[in-house]
């Protein structure tokens, strides 16, 4: 299974405003970038033009481990407007 | 404690942790509320699947009867892994006459439940309210602000969970301190009753735990879980968080869940299922030398917000200790307001039955376990080892040679009992 299957099997009402902010300075000047591999439904991507971290907010499982994994602290994160974000069935 | 039309207690989170709190409170009379910023109770919670009742059926009195549990455990095991095999270690209890100590759970249904519970007692869930933030006055906590209203009570709790953003803006937690996590992901595999009994070989109704160590997590310090549900398996794997932080493996976290369900040994247990969710969740993993002090004046910590987890590498355990201090810190409101207590004096309550309960007992008996299981070892060296033996003992070669305990013994002293194998059984006995 690929992640983007996996994760659509999530009930997920996507705001079109993100709830997840990636700092440009300070995500410049990391050299981790762990977000790109531990993110689990594998929303964070680099730009190869920018060469910077691009977040895909509407797939997102809303553990928080980007906010807590970031070295760089360039991650802003908040819980997603009421009605938003995914609804666990199962959990 | 509250006084006109203000309301008694506050619980920020409709969790086990939140909802136990509510409904002592509410059993003793007082007004309380619980925000929830899901769309319904347990809109927003995932747990590996375990609930330990035994320890809580005195506390939680009528609480849980009737709860939707999925099924009682009565099979457990531990499988270290490696690359080609896996050495098992199980234990079957015979299904008790009595009620189950504990039984795999689903969060929705669970939660749902002791949520629809509380209307019994005349309190309720309000759901879509996300807590923005705390209101101070006179040096307490007074109430929370939700957008741009402002909710008083005479107490709040955050139930807020491993993130607990409450905790974190009164000062009790540290922002974001990376080494008290663990990332938890996981699928619920459809599966049909007859289909998981036959493959555990349960008893019909009867559940099974198992626990992976090894190669399934590449080395990294974290494991496997497989819990059977009446009708799926919940399957998934943590992974503490610094170690991820420094990892530099070539796979994302979701492709080692992948992998683990495609090692021969596990696809075998899920063949046929369907996956119908996937989810991942933060667990904390906490040094007890930093858990929170459980609150500040008028704000009290419970359940993953306070920190309240153990994993002792037998046992994962988090929702019974959330319930139970949601209990008591539920207890500490109502003799707050019985004994118009102040609400430092409340905290101080509540600090006291923790520590008098099983919830610090246990956590200051495990306090070690979090380090002796970050031991990079335990989960790459060690598990290779026990396969490598238990491959000599059962195995017989071309040659016609089975190993000999002899040799095993030589084995052992050369690869496990050296200097390192000495300091980290050292480590292990003092856990």
């Amino acid at each position: 299974m690929k992640v983007e299957e996996k994760v659509a099997l999530n009930a997920i009402k996507a705001h079109k405003e993100s709830h997840i902010v990636v700092n440009e300075e300070a995500c410049r000047a990391c050299d981790n970038r762990v977000c790109l591999s531990v993110c689990p439904a594998e929303l964070y991507s680099l730009d190869p033009d920018s060469g910077l971290v691009k977040i895909e907010h509407a797939g997102c499982l809303e553990c928080g481990t980007c906010l807590v994994v970031c070295p760089a602290g360039a991650v802003t994160w908040k819980y997603p407007e009421p009605g938003f974000g995914i609804r666990y069935r199962h959990g | 404690m509250s006084d006109g039309d203000e309301l008694d207690v506050i619980v920020v989170g409709a969790g086990p942790a939140g909802l136990a709190c509510a409904w002592e409170a509410a059993s003793n009379g007082l007004q309380v509320a619980v925000l929830e910023r899901g769309d319904v109770a347990g809109a927003k919670n995932l747990s590996g699947g375990r609930l330990y009742l035994e320890p809580l059926r005195e506390l939680c009195g009528s609480l849980l009867d009737g709860a939707p549990l999925e099924r009682p455990v009565t099979s457990e095991s531990i499988v270290l892994t490696d690359e080609t095999s896996s050495v098992s270690f199980r234990l079957d209890e015979n299904p008790a006459s009595g009620p189950p100590s504990s039984a795999t759970v689903l969060r929705a249904k669970l939660d749902a439940f002791l949520a629809d519970k509380l209307s019994e007692k005349d309190a309720m869930v309000l759901p879509q309210q996300r807590v923005d933030s705390l209101v101070r006055e006179n040096g307490r906590i007074a109430g929370v602000k939700v957008g741009s209203e402002e909710l008083r009570a005479g107490l709040v709790v955050a139930a807020d969970g491993a993130l607990s953003f409450l905790a974190e803006e009164t000062g009790l937690r540290a922002k974001r301190p990376v080494d008290q996590y663990a990332v938890g992901v996981k699928e619920v595999i459809e599966l049909d009753a007859a289909t998981i009994e036959q493959r555990f070989n349960l008893p019909a109704g009867q559940g099974a735990s198992r626990l992976y160590m090894g190669e399934i997590t590449k080395g990294l310090p974290g494991g496997g879980f497989l819990y059977t549900n009446a009708t799926s398996i919940s399957l998934g794997l943590v992974f503490q968080l610094p170690a991820v932080r420094e990892w530099r493996g070539e796979a994302h976290l979701w492709e080692l869940m992948e992998r683990f369900k495609e090692r021969p040994d596990v696809a075998s247990l899920i063949a046929g299922g369907r996956t119908v969710e996937y989810g991942a969740h933060l667990v904390p993993e906490p040094d007890l030398k930093r858990l929170p002090d459980p609150g500040v004046p008028g704000l009290l910590l419970v359940g993953d917000a306070a920190g309240f987890v153990l994993n002792t590498g037998t046992t994962v355990r988090g929702m019974d200790l959330a319930m139970a201090s949601g209990v008591l810190a539920g207890r500490s409101a109502v003799e707050a307001k019985r004994n118009t207590l102040e609400p430092a004096a409340c905290l101080a309550r509540y600090r006291v039955a923790l520590e008098t309960s099983f919830v610090m007992r246990e956590m200051r008996a495990h306090k070690r376990a979090h380090g002796v299981l970050s031991m990079p070892h335990l989960y790459g060296h060690y598990p290779r080892e026990v396969a490598t033996l238990a491959q000599g003992f059962f195995r017989v070669g071309a040659d016609g040679a089975n190993m000999t305990v002899r040799q095993a013994v030589r084995h052992l002293r050369k690869n496990v009992l050296g200097w390192r194998g000495y300091r980290d059984l050292l480590r292990f006995n003092r856990m």
